[in-house]
């Protein structure tokens, strides 16, 4: 974390969770973020360009309707309907409290008409509201194949609550309307979790043939399960459990998987071999653990993330090639203001290898989330830290200076 | 405006009431680190270095103000501590070649003098062009005095300090700083309220007597009002810092100086005349410069009570940084962390918690956040969104 350079910072009215912060990848490649506050206010930021190459930071507030006097946010999330297009759909989870009965519920924005160009303030507009019998805890979408075509992909809206069962939302595309459906019959390894489910992830691997979910739970139970996704059965699963709450489960590969950009006439090499995927468990109480390719040995290749727990609770976790190598680092963000980056090291004799903490920055307030993307439309990605009291935008600059490129 | 957040700091108690003028940053022992004084309204006095008070002096009166300089002209610095109720205490600790000794010893009380009281600035520095350096201060009486040390004997200390000049001004003084003509002729700068300055240029004639008092006393004062259609109260305190450092090699260019009042008003002046000004909504009561981006430009920090702090550059570019306290006083300047290494710029705030805290990690490679496009890739691919793509891959793709 040397060489990344603060590029912004801005002050939230009042603090986020770990829920609170999503992105907004936009197809023309300015990416923006959303962030929640507790009470009510969500903002958006972005840079605009200058011609001289300069970058103006815009947060904005964005003024989502539904959002009535003394809720307050619990979580929120955003996807695009295409990858192609800017059809946003953005979901925020609410909380009314009040003396006698707590009503919560899911409101589920986007544009009424498919357009191509984004307008968040027309999203912010148009809103379907779900009232909820529960309180809701990590708002997460996946992609969903039906009926066995894969061209046919729909993404669906999966939530987790405190009656420690996921809910799975669908779109009704004829009544323009959202619905809950059976999360069993879509997803059979998501059922009977045996407490609240903090965080959950899921990867599609095999060519869209398998799919492979995690989820951690507040009772330290981490359970991982291969599905083949013709006929939704489950393959194999395993469990773990831990001795305190898991903040975060993260499926990721070891190298990064970015293609060719397609107008570069350069042959596509044929993928050999489907790269090992890992299982990142972020513990408070424990150290955080990172689970070796899991779609071979399951969760019995444990590593230990060194030292993960002299840093109070680890609160999230991102997945970021910090120093351009190629391979992906863990970054932890922890109560106790720091992030941390942990680099896998393997050693040669058998194979197998380490991680190892790379760096730590401290920052003014514990961390709350941690995205890796670009921001600033310059092809490097940024970190965007969520901390108790604001959001710094971070840019990675030093390492790149008088960097050549060969394959320039 | 883009914003950062500095972590880094040092957190010292200081008990009392910290004037504006009351602390500073600079080499007080002669040991080549930089050190920082802060003195509080009970006569306390705390040497800090590193991250550890070094030496606490007592019983020094109201401390409205100090300096650090030369003040006897021996090429060492004393510390001249002022107090409100007309005492002006010189501490100093003279420059040792051992430095296991150097290490040891302590500042000493070297001379008190009594002076005029309710001194709220104190200024060392070469007023007339002569060398030596003189001490200026300004009264809340609206009253700047200058005064210069008359050695005894080789001794440092054994002396007195005899008043050269006194200037009446027709308002309540601001602050008092030094800048320099084009022609290297130095002049002083007394912020007067609602954004206006005195101008005061103190002549040395050569050969003269130094009985002669009259041509001792020469000096030309022109009032500038700075007028910027902006400017919204007449009556509001002003601050002003003068050497502003414009960086190039050009030697006619003359220092620039800025101007900040308390309703918000900053300004960058060049020869009396406003380069820009920015209105910003919080109360500027301090202003200082610091070369933040360490490019040899000075950059202008400006605090305001609530916290909040503006860093310029002089091109009007702006950083701000918002201490989440309120501030009694401030100052910036280059602190020594470890001795022996190269002192960094720092920002100095003591609060109303009675703390002090000490930001030494504020540089800042550029004050604009800037995209990161190599010259190859401008070459190849004009399409932003493909060159964004390229970049990405290249750095992140698959190998």
């Amino acid at each position: 974390m040397e060489n990344i350079i603060d590029a912004h910072y801005f002050v939230l009215p009042s603090q986020g969770n770990v829920y609170s912060l999503t992105k907004l990848c936009v197809s023309n490649g300015a990416n923006k973020i959303l962030a929640a506050s507790l009470r009510r206010k969500v903002f958006s930021f972005e840079y605009s360009g200058d011609s001289d190459g300069f970058l103006k930071p815009t947060v904005k507030e964005v003024l989502f309707t539904y959002i009535p006097n003394g809720t307050e946010i619990i979580s929120i999330d955003a996807f695009t309907r295409s990858q192609s297009s800017d059809d946003f759909v953005i979901g925020i989870t609410i909380i009314k409290s009040s003396e006698h009965n707590t009503p919560t519920y899911l409101n589920i924005y986007s544009e009424w008409e498919p357009s191509s160009e984004i307008n968040l303030d027309s999203v912010a507009q148009n809103c379907l509201t779900i009232q909820l019998d529960f309180v809701p805890y990590q708002l997460y979408h996946t992609e969903m194949y039906t009926n066995a075509d894969k061209f046919n992909k729909e993404v669906v809206w999966l939530l987790s609550g405190s009656d420690e069962k996921i809910h799975m939302f669908r779109e009704d595309q004829a009544n323009h309307c959202y619905s809950e459906v059976n999360v069993a019959d879509y997803f059979p390894e998501l059922v009977e979790p045996p407490s609240i489910i903090l965080w959950m992830d899921i990867y599609h691997c095999k060519n869209e043939a398998r799919r492979v979910s995690a989820y951690g739970c507040e009772c330290g139970y981490v359970k991982l399960a291969i599905v083949d996704l013709t006929n939704r059965e489950v393959l194999s699963c395993w469990s773990a459990r831990f001795e305190g709450p898991v903040s975060t489960v993260r499926l990721f590969t070891e190298e990064s998987s970015l293609e060719t950009p397609s107008f570069l006439n350069v042959a596509q090499q044929e993928k050999e071999e489907e790269m090992a995927v890992h299982l990142l468990v972020s513990n408070t109480l424990q150290p955080s653990v990172v689970y070796m390719n899991v779609l071979q040995q399951g969760l019995r290749n444990c590593c230990i993330l060194p030292d993960s727990e002299r840093y109070d609770a680890v609160l999230c976790s991102a997945i970021a090639d910090v120093n351009m190598d190629g391979r992906h680092e863990i970054v932890l963000g922890t109560y106790s203001q720091d992030v941390l980056v942990y680099k896998y090291q393997e050693c040669d004799a058998d194979k197998s290898g380490t991680w190892f903490l790379l760096s730590q920055r401290s920052f003014a307030n514990p961390i709350h989330s941690i995205l890796y993307l670009d921001v600033t439309g310059d092809g490097v990605k940024e970190f965007v830290i969520l901390t108790l009291r604001g959001i710094h935008i971070m840019q990675v600059i030093s390492m790149l200076e008088g960097m050549a490129f060969p394959c320039l | 405006m883009h914003a950062v957040c500095f972590v880094r700091r040092f957190e010292f108690d200081l008990n009392g009431t910290v004037f504006p003028n009351a602390l500073s940053l600079d080499d007080v022992d002669n040991d080549g680190s930089n050190e920082l004084v802060v003195g509080n309204m009970s006569g306390e006095l705390v040497i800090f270095k590193s991250d550890q008070l070094w030496q606490k002096v007592t019983g020094l009166g109201m401390i409205t103000a100090l300096g650090i300089g030369d003040i006897f002209n021996i090429g060492s610095n004393a510390l001249v501590v002022v107090g409100g109720d007309g005492w002006c205490h010189i501490l100093f600790k003279a420059k040792q070649d051992d430095v296991v000794e150097q290490r040891k010893g302590k500042l000493e009380s070297v001379h008190i003098q009594r002076i005029p009281a309710n001194t709220k600035v104190v200024l060392l520095g070469d007023i007339d062009g002569d060398g030596c350096t003189e001490m200026v201060m300004g009264l809340t009486d609206r009253v700047v005095r200058s005064y210069r040390w008359v050695p005894d004997s080789n001794q440092p200390g054994s002396g007195k300090l005899i008043g050269l000049h006194k200037w009446e001004c027709a308002n309540q003084i601001g602050t008092v700083t030094l800048n320099h003509l084009p022609d290297g002729t130095p002049c002083l700068l007394v912020a007067q309220p609602g954004g206006t300055l005195m101008k005061i240029r103190c002549h040395t004639t050569e050969g003269a007597s130094s009985e002669n008092s009259e041509v001792l006393a020469a000096t030309s004062v022109e009032y500038h009002a700075l007028a910027s259609s902006k400017m919204r109260n007449p009556n509001v305190s002003t601050e002003i810092q003068g050497g502003i450092r414009t960086g190039g090699t050009d030697s006619c260019a003359s220092p620039r100086y800025a101007v900040a009042t308390l309703d918000g008003t900053l300004m960058l002046v060049e020869d009396e005349s406003v380069i820009w000004s920015i209105q910003v909504d919080h109360q500027l009561f301090a202003l200082t410069k610091l070369d933040i981006t360490g490019d040899g430009r000075d950059e202008i920090v400006a605090c305001s009570w609530d916290g909040q702090t503006y860093i310029l550059d002089q091109e009007k570019c702006s950083v701000c940084f918002q201490l989440e306290e309120s501030v009694m006083s401030f100052c910036s300047g280059y602190y020594t962390l470890q001795p022996g290494h190269p002192p960094v710029p720092c920002l100095v705030y003591t609060t109303f918690t009675h703390k002090i805290y000490v930001y030494y990690d504020v540089q800042l490679p550029s004050m604009r956040a800037k995209r990161f496009i190599p010259e190859q890739l401008t070459a190849i691919e004009k399409n932003p969104r493909r060159a964004q793509q390229l970049m990405e891959w290249c750095l992140y793709g698959r190998r």
